[in-house]
């Protein structure tokens, strides 16, 4: 048992390593971007999705408000919304509340936007032994389980976002949460957690929540029992679920009380006003509001059923963000998903998380930009891969003996951390194909984009920048650290080659 | 009553017991009224909001059907070779009236006949394999609660029919397998004759069923079997080839006239590859990409992707007997109809973004989808540990596509080149020709549409008798 989390307090160390080699700085006084706010390729601010949730921040810490300065608002534009002349940042709050202390604390040191950052890369380690934690729910070995949650977060676009200030890990996090939480004895302390967690998921971002139906369904169901008596059906409801509402209430107060404050009104979230752009000069500008549609036919929520073959193209298959293209590991992961459904033990876990991994695929299929944006990789499938990377886990503990997997195993493993770890020491602001050749001098829409940058010694690498730049190239660099992570995976691999711990899917 | 921090209740068993039989015994009675309700009111609503005669094809087959009543030569010979003559014929009883003509509904009874028709036999499909009544209820949801499925059966277009049509026949040919009931087969070979006298789908439907009968029993009882088997199939099943055969002699002097005259299929197809609008012909990825991009506009994407998953789940369940197995295959006939048409040239289908900046024939799509719900329904029962997602997955994917009126069908109607806008046309028509005497020279090949437009008089839109040419 010590022997254990030895073994994970060192993974959690090397993992800080690793996130550290990639974390996304430059050379300034002594760090640049701490007090300049600027969009530099491949900074911190490079997208207005991080910048704007930094500016919520910023309001919050500097000037007590929810509401934007005109620095603020042109920083952060077009993620703004506008009412009532005010402008704030168009994403639900969550991410911003989080990250608060993290930017005070950095401020009594002069980083504060190092240190807001790392409030998600927190959260990213924090997310690599939840997958840990899920995949020995699903009866995969402890070292397997380890290289599950390290795949996650070197192998998927998880690393390029934990260096972000944006929702994808937090949410992943309070899902996989919530996923175990879900798979738990329903008590009243339980109950009350997973509503908390419902409710700072929805902070969080709202389709969270739809992420997070099936763990409702199936928790509701828990609660009912039924036994045969004498000619009669016995029907008991538990009334502990009543927790569930309990537990929802206080963030969900915090979000009404919010929206209130920007809005008017509770329940109208800022996404639903649209976004607006701005600049100093000609502040307020509105965008092609929805209510001017003249044709009654066109898309009128969030969700087209009309985009989603083409959202499942992009998504699972394209070279622009398809999950196979920049992880092609998640087939090893849904392989194991199968094996693990096959066990009678963990077939119910397995269906859940499947439910709640198909949710975030289909519900962002349909979403009309499944790009999101300017980025790197399939970012919406974030939650999605950490599910299939316990999947991993559990192909790796019924397969680890077999030379064609494990040699194809390792392939991917290490395509997808080369692939990955370049989106972090580069950018992840790589636009879709539609506007890379439309662009006055188009630019690539694939991660050859990265490799550009990469080719042209423009890392985003901070540790790199400040203290490697003038002794190692960058790509030389790069090599060093996807080495250094292959490395660690291998060394995992022949532990686990070694273990006498027995598990569901030994051989 | 309240305990242990429970809600406690009892119901007895006998009353459980009741309204399991009430639900096992009503289920089907109450869809057949929901069918029925919700196929008229989405005609109703399809009138009243002008789309439902937006096909220029709907239009075509009303006026087809008006000139076997009203025309300077009425009679059987105005049914003509360019399309099949049973959905022209089934209007005939009651295109005679005015509103029934104008307002599509002749033509649209049969469509919505055929709906609540096609979700009784999925019912029944489902039932007959065992399907308990939650998949059952699951297909035939799929089917119905489908705003291209709704909306093209509240038209004078004739898919519906077609599908009500093969889906019968393939419904029976699957119950032939099971069951080895010869009224089944005969079943089988009536649909699938009325079937061939709807559309040339049914003509491939027909070939599939003769080559699973001929195969299937050849295999398992011999050659005499066989032989006798397919005499009986074939002479009802191939009827309605014989007739429409003889009907194009008879009438235009060539056994082939539907397939080679100016006004066939084939010689419109000829005009547009000239035009270089038949990219499908020889090209079988386009053609498989196009029909697959159809489908999945037509099904919402999700209900076709999991269709799949329950066809692959189907045929590998050893616990169905092989032969039903075998014979389901039959539920695929209009994909690889369509996909063969398209890729020897004798269809054309536009596929916005890949054909161009249009829509054009996208209903073809349709075809399939009471097989998806055929197979959703099995998925469901089947894949007990997913239900709850499957359902709510696609509980999802419906309220968006009903949210967002997603109707491609619609928008071929409205925008795409499925439409004909003949306003401008009609109106010149109307204003100068209404008081004039005498008769206006028209080809009806084209200008169905101008013909079917108020011009002369405005309460009896074609009270002007019309000369082909």
């Amino acid at each position: 048992m010590i022997k254990k989390i030895v073994v994970a307090i060192v993974i959690g160390l090397l993992a800080i390593a690793l996130m550290a080699g990639v974390t996304k700085g430059h050379k300034g006084n002594p760090i640049y971007n701490q007090t300049e706010n600027s969009k530099l390729l491949g900074g911190p601010f490079e997208t207005t999705n991080s910048s704007s949730r930094y500016a919520l921040v910023e309001a919050m810490a500097e000037n007590k408000t929810f509401f934007f300065t005109d620095k603020q608002a042109a920083f952060s534009a077009s993620d703004i919304a506008s009412h009532n002349g005010k402008i704030f940042s168009v994403f639900t709050p969550g991410v911003s509340f989080v990250a608060l202390p993290f930017y005070l604390l950095g401020k009594q040191v002069g980083m504060p936007q190092l240190f807001t950052y790392f409030s998600t890369a927190i959260v990213a380690i924090l997310n690599l032994f939840l997958v840990f934690k899920l995949a020995r729910k699903l009866g995969a070995g402890f070292y397997e389980s380890l290289m599950g949650g390290g795949l996650f977060l070197f192998g998927t676009n998880a690393l390029a976002y934990a260096l972000t200030l944006t929702q994808h890990h937090l949410s992943t996090m309070f899902i996989l949460l919530a996923l175990l939480n879900s798979f738990s004895k329903r008590t009243w302390i339980n109950n009350l957690g997973f509503g908390l967690l419902y409710g700072a998921g929805l902070l969080m971002d709202i389709p969270n929540g739809l992420m997070m139906l099936p763990l409702v369904g199936y928790i509701l169901f828990k609660h009912w029992f039924w036994s045969e008596g004498a000619g009669q059906l016995l029907f008991s409801v538990k009334l502990r679920f009543l927790a569930l509402a309990l537990g929802l209430m206080p963030l969900l107060g915090v979000f009404a009380w919010y929206n209130y404050q920007l809005t008017g009104s509770p329940t109208t979230i800022s996404q639903s006003l649209g976004r607006v752009d701005f600049t100093v000069d000609q502040g307020i500008i509105q965008r092609n509001k929805e209510s001017n549609r003249a044709d009654e036919y066109e898309q009128r929520s969030f969700y087209n059923t009309r985009s989603q073959s083409r959202g499942l193209y992009i998504l699972l298959v394209s070279n622009e963000r398809g999950w196979l293209y920049y992880s092609p590991m998640v087939v090893v992961g849904i392989l194991g998903l199968i094996i693990g459904f096959r066990n009678k033990e963990t077939r119910t876990l397995v269906a859940l998380a499947a439910a709640v991994g198909l949710f975030c695929l289909i519900s962002y299929t349909s979403f009309g930009d499944p790009w999101g944006g300017w980025s790197f990789g399939p970012r919406y499938l974030i939650p999605a891969s950490a599910i299939v990377s316990a999947g991993v886990s559990v192909a790796l503990s019924r397969f680890k003996k077999n030379v064609p997997f494990v040699v194809t195993f390792f392939a991917l493993a290490i395509y997808g951390v080369a692939v990955n770890s370049l989106g972090a020491m580069t950018t992840s602001a790589i636009p879709p194909k539609v506007e890379a050749v439309n662009l006055p001098d188009p630019i690539p829409y694939t991660y050859e984009y990265n490799l550009g940058l990469l080719e042209q010694d423009k890392s985003s690498a901070l540790v790199y920048n400040l203290y490697l730049y003038e002794s190692v190239s960058f790509r030389d660099y790069w090599l060093a650290y996807i080495s250094a992570a292959s490395v660690i995976v291998a060394g995992l691999y022949v532990v686990s080659l070694f273990s006498k711990e027995r598990n569901d899917y030994a051989g | 009553m309240l305990a242990n921090d429970s809600l406690n209740f009892a119901i007895s068993k006998s009353t459980i017991v009741s309204i399991k039989h009430l639900v096992q015994a009503y289920l089907g009675y109450v869809i057949f009224g929901f069918l029925i309700a919700v196929s008229l009111a989405y005609f109703v609503y399809y009138l009243n909001n002008g789309l439902g005669l937006a096909y220029n094809d709907a239009r075509s087959h009303l006026d087809i059907g008006r000139r076997v009543v009203e025309n300077l030569n009425p009679g059987l010979a105005q049914l003509g070779s360019v399309w099949l003559p049973l959905p022209h014929l089934l209007m005939v009883p009651t295109i005679w009236h005015d509103f029934m003509w104008h307002s599509g509904l002749s033509g649209a009874i049969q469509s919505m006949i055929s709906f609540v028709a096609t979700g009784l036999i999925i019912y029944q499909f489902l039932k007959r394999i065992g399907v308990g009544l939650l998949g059952r209820f699951a297909g035939v949801a799929i089917f119905a609660a489908n705003l291209n499925v709704l909306y093209l059966q509240s038209t004078a277009m004739n898919e519906l029919l077609l599908i009500a049509l093969m889906t019968a026949g393939a419904y029976y040919l699957v119950m032939w397998f099971k069951e080895d009931t010869l009224l089944d087969l005969i079943k089988a070979a009536f649909f699938i004759m009325l079937s061939v006298l709807t559309r040339y789908d049914g003509w491939f439907l027909l070939f599939m069923a003769t080559v699973l009968i001929v195969g299937y029993t050849w295999r398992k009882k011999g050659y005499k079997v066989a032989e006798g088997m397919i005499i009986l199939f074939l002479t009802l099943a191939s009827l309605g080839v014989g007739l429409w055969l003889l009907w194009n002699k008879l009438i235009f002097n060539d056994w082939l006239y539907f397939a080679t005259g100016p006004f066939s299929a084939k010689a419109q197809q000829l005009q547009l590859e000239a035009a270089g609008n038949l990219a499908t012909k020889g090209n079988l990825w386009l053609s498989v990409s196009s029909y697959l991009l159809a489908l999945a506009y037509n099904s919402y994407t999700l209900p076709a992707i999991l269709g799949l998953v329950g066809a692959v789940a189907f045929w590998w369940d050893k616990k169905i007997a092989g032969p039903v197995r075998l014979a389901s295959i039959i539920l695929l006939a209009p994909l690889f109809f369509n996909v063969l048409a398209l890729y020897l040239g004798h269809s054309v289908l536009f596929i916005q973004g890949i054909s161009g900046n249009t829509w054009f024939n996208v209903r073809y799509g349709v075809m399939l989808l009471p097989s998806i719900a055929i197979f959703i329904g099995y998925l469901v029962h089947r894949a007990k540990a997913f239900r709850p997602t499957i359902i709510g997955l696609l509980i999802f994917v419906l309220f968006f596509a009903f949210t967002n009126r997603d109707a491609v069908t619609i928008d071929d109607a409205r925008v795409g080149s499925s439409q004909k806008n003949v306003s401008e046309v009609s109106g010149w028509l109307k204003a100068n020709t209404a008081n004039e005497p005498g008769y206006i020279l028209i080809s009806a090949a084209s200008h169905d549409a101008i013909i079917f437009s108020p011009t002369k008089q405005s309460a009896a839109p074609l009270a002007l008798p019309i000369t082909i040419w």
